[in-house]
């Protein structure tokens, strides 16, 4: 079964998620009913989305299967996937940021050009 | 982000007007056809500038307006955070400038679209901005226990006393308390914008921050359009989608790669410009890679923005500097602390810049004052007795005296007390010829694109109203032209020939690509939106943000009525400008680039034969004066800004038909 | 056999795993040159070359020196190759 799953060293605090979730069922930015929200922590050094929502979105902004929050993450922060494909992800993520520190800052599966590992 | 207890349109805009010499605060709303003639943000603070700030008016006096704008697209997927800051300069011209972040949704969630602040505190106040729908909307409270603390430290402690992890500040350093030149303001700790004199005129008012908390919903008129023109906007920009070359490198590197490229092609300022290559040796060593590889520790990212790392926080583990934590390293800090001052050491260069925003100084301001006063040093103009015993040299072997420098400068104490005045000023101190090593114009020093290989830079730096600022006509370079056709730009109403106009050391059409890239970058900066996304094509065809304007707001303009916005947000800076004095006269290179050859290159100085058909093409394209560079009658009459002419004629400037 | 500099710049770096190198080639075109890479490093020519065009991809940059000249962008991926050339990827 498939649902959100967040990486926090990813999220680079944009809020883009809650945005357009808050949106999602009433055409409102900000409204009351956003289903992830980022907090800030002090120092602006963490930002951590916490996620009240069974991945079954109100509105997907397009034809991935995922949730809206998930399409328009810019780092790859967010997945969606089940818990296999969770787990090989996590994988893929300390691989590639052992062998490049583009990775730090981005996801290998938000990055569209190719790359390899050493 | 709190639950939204009421929801606001998206049409009208109202302002805060803050006296702090009464220390009184007045809510109002702006007229609704005011987002249709001026959109929101810049071009509005543009507006309430020209008629709230009369010609004359002392800058650091009690009648200088600052103003801080959000505007209809702001607190939207597409704002990307950013305000607009604008007042009069200390030094006379329009001073604006923008930053991103997250101060801008917070405003207009609190039903608060600009603040306007006059007058003057008999001491040091924040103001704290909450709700307007709970309905005590501002409040200004005693800042006495911030006024002297750094940048980060005021960020710390109003968290603490605020004791809310969503309010969010903008505030000064020590800088702009003691109105050092050029001082930024600050917020979201890296982000700064208004060193065209913001800074200075928030310190002068004895104002230290702005607090703001707001938990209104913002409805778009047509969500539905709204989305559809987000995901075309989206795609465009999109790392996976986007057809720009630059944007896998922006979006994660970042600017400072430059430095790869720059010395080869003789666009890199090096010890004061006198130079403009460098070793690739030590270029290589101040790149975005070994930044990324050893000292970025996460992304971070304005508001909404689209792409994951523009921003980066980054630390200094071990060594020397071990445990410095700083952000943001872009295309400033490469060259004014890196090769201008001929500095490799990729640490040093993080520390002083990380110190420049700890302080609230500008970068640009320090390190071309330091450059200025190291040519000064090789020419005798100034010793180490001057400099209170610092050996200042190109190539930087005294790290610790520069280190040291940087908070004197923010203190004006001692040998910083002459930097802090900023170079212009500095060089009228010190005399002796030190004028022509100054790289200024409107005694604002330049950023770090440049101009003698480039000419549409030249031209943009010498023009703009408030000094040296590319973001008004950012990127120094059109789009891929074989992304747009000819057709397509007649279609859009931008009389340009792109092949030449993409010559950069051709000056034939330099005007008239100025004259669209400021107008167009003026409209992006007033919806608001990032003119550093003004990729691909969204430079010259503006109709996709168009459709988001029309959708957010429900204004059903046309295309050239959205444009005419822009250039009278243009015409109306320039307006300031005449106003104060300012003629064509102003408008031209520092004396370096107008009086010497690039060496090694061969790229001619701009020599009048050069730069004043350049200064004629634009004046002529925008319907100003070509002697004087005042707008016309006709061009005032046709954007609807009878007014000034009005003005201009109550003031006996002449405006020619 | 030509002698060039190759420059990788910021993300090349995730195929290359270096920022520069000395090259030895016989390639006569900056194609060929990419085409040659590419079998030292996977990927390399999809990075710069469009599949269906043969043309350079448009989020892709390529800029050529020859020896003792000013760097200039390179469009047209025929552009030949001299010996002392610098070729910077990005």
């Amino acid at each position: 079964m498939k649902r959100i799953y967040v990486i926090e060293s990813l999220c680079n605090g944009c809020r883009l998620c809650e945005t357009f979730c808050s949106s999602l069922a009433s055409g409102v930015f900000g409204a009351a009913d956003s289903r992830i929200r980022v907090i800030k922590l002090p120092g602006e050094e963490q930002d951590i989305p916490l996620i009240d929502c069974d991945g079954r979105c109100v509105r997907p902004i397009d034809d991935s299967g995922g949730p809206t929050c998930v399409s328009l993450c810019p780092t790859g922060a967010l997945i969606y996937e089940g818990q296999e494909g969770a787990a090989a992800k996590r994988l893929e993520l300390a691989a590639a940021r052992q062998a490049h520190s583009l990775f730090k800052v981005v996801a290998p599966w938000k990055w569209p050009l190719p790359w390899r590992l050493t | 982000m709190a639950a939204a207890t009421t929801v606001r349109d998206n049409r009208t805009q109202t302002i805060l007007w803050v006296d702090l010499s009464e220390g009184s605060t007045r809510l109002e709303t702006l007229p609704e056809a005011w987002t249709a003639k001026y959109l929101g943000s810049r071009g509005v603070n543009a507006r309430l500038l020209f008629d709230h700030v009369p010609a004359g008016t002392d800058p650091l006096g009690p009648d200088n307006v600052l103003f801080f704008g959000t505007g209809p697209l702001d607190g939207l997927p597409v704002g990307m955070g950013r305000i607009s800051i604008a007042c009069k300069s200390p030094r006379g011209t329009v001073a604006e400038g923008s930053c991103g972040g997250f101060f801008g949704p917070e405003m207009r969630r609190a039903g608060v679209d600009y603040i306007a602040i006059r007058g003057q505190a008999d001491h040091p106040v924040y103001l704290y901005i909450q709700d307007s729908a709970s309905g005590e909307v501002a409040e200004l409270r005693d800042a006495r226990h911030l006024w002297g603390l750094k940048t980060d430290e005021t960020d710390a402690a109003l968290r603490r006393e605020l004791a809310d992890p969503d309010v969010q500040f903008r505030y000064i350093g020590p800088a702009a308390e003691n109105l050092v030149h050029a001082s930024p303001i600050f917020g979201n700790l890296h982000n700064s914008g208004g060193r065209a004199g913001c800074g200075q005129v928030m310190g002068s008012k004895g104002l230290k921050a702005i607090a703001v908390r707001g938990t209104q919903g913002i409805r778009v008129a047509d969500y539905d359009a709204f989305v559809d023109a987000y995901k075309v906007l989206r795609q465009r920009l999109d790392l996976a989608t986007s057809r720009d070359m630059w944007t896998p490198v922006w979006s994660t590197y970042g600017a400072p790669v430059l430095a790869r490229l720059f010395p080869d092609l003789g666009n890199l300022m090096t010890r004061n410009a006198q130079q403009m290559t460098w070793d690739y040796d030590k270029a290589m060593r101040i790149s975005s890679e070994p930044y990324l590889d050893s000292y970025v520790t996460k992304a971070k990212a304005c508001y909404c923005c689209p792409w994951p790392a523009c921003q980066k926080l980054h630390k200094i583990d071990s060594g020397k500097y071990g445990g410095f934590k700083g952000g943001n390293y872009w295309a400033a800090q490469p060259v004014v602390f890196g090769s201008l001052i001929d500095n490799d050491d990729l640490e040093l260069l993080l520390v002083l810049s990380g110190l420049c925003n700890q302080y609230g100084l500008d970068v640009f301001h320090v390190g071309y004052t330091l450059a200025w006063a190291m040519e000064c040093f090789e020419h005798g103009l100034l010793t180490t007795t001057d400099a209170d015993g610092l050996e200042l040299r190109f190539g930087c072997t005294d790290k610790d005296g520069l280190v040291d420098l940087i908070p004197k400068i923010a203190r004006r104490e001692g040998f910083g007390g002459l930097l802090a005045l900023g170079c212009a000023e500095a060089a009228k101190v010190v005399g002796q010829g030190s004028e022509r090593f100054c790289l200024a114009v409107k005694g604002q020093e330049l950023e770090g694109i440049p101009q003698r290989n480039l000419y549409m830079v030249a031209l943009g730096i010498a023009v703009s109203e408030v000094g040296p600022d590319h973001t008004r006509w950012y990127p120094p370079y059109p789009c891929n032209p074989s992304l747009i056709s000819p057709e397509e730009l007649a279609e859009l109403g931008i009389d340009l020939d792109l092949r030449l106009a993409f010559q950069g050391r051709n000056p034939e059409q330099k005007g008239k690509l100025l004259r669209w890239f400021t107008i167009s970058r003026a409209i992006v900066e007033s919806l608001p939106s990032c003119v550093f996304l003004v990729r691909d094509t969204l430079g010259l065809d503006l109709r996709p943000w168009w459709k988001l304007f029309r959708a957010a707001t429900g204004f059903d303009l046309d295309y050239r009525e959205f444009v005419a916005a822009g250039e009278r947000l243009m015409n109306l800076d320039r307006a300031f400008n005449v106003r104060e004095g300012y003629r064509r006269a102003d408008d031209r290179p520092p004396v370096r680039m107008a009086t010497e050859d690039v060496p090694g290159f061969g790229y001619p100085r701009l020599a009048p034969e050069r730069f004043e058909p350049m200064l004629d093409e634009y004046y002529e394209a925008n319907g100003w004066s070509v002697t004087t560079s005042i707008p016309t009658r006709r061009k005032l009459a046709e954007l609807g800004l009878d007014d000034v002419a009005a003005e201009f004629a109550a003031l006996g400037i002449e405006a020619e038909p | 056999m030509k002698q060039l500099e190759l420059r990788y710049v910021a993300h090349v770096t995730t195929l290359t795993h270096c920022l520069l190198e000395s090259h030895q080639t016989t390639a006569p075109s900056i194609h060929a040159l990419v085409d040659e890479l590419d079998s030292r490093y996977p990927g390399f020519r999809d990075m710069f070359v469009n599949p269906r065009t043969e043309t350079l991809n448009l989020n892709a940059m390529i800029y050529y020196a020859a020896p003792g000249e000013v760097p200039l962008s390179v469009i047209d991926l025929d552009h030949p190759i001299g010996d002392g050339g610098t070729v910077t990827f990005w």
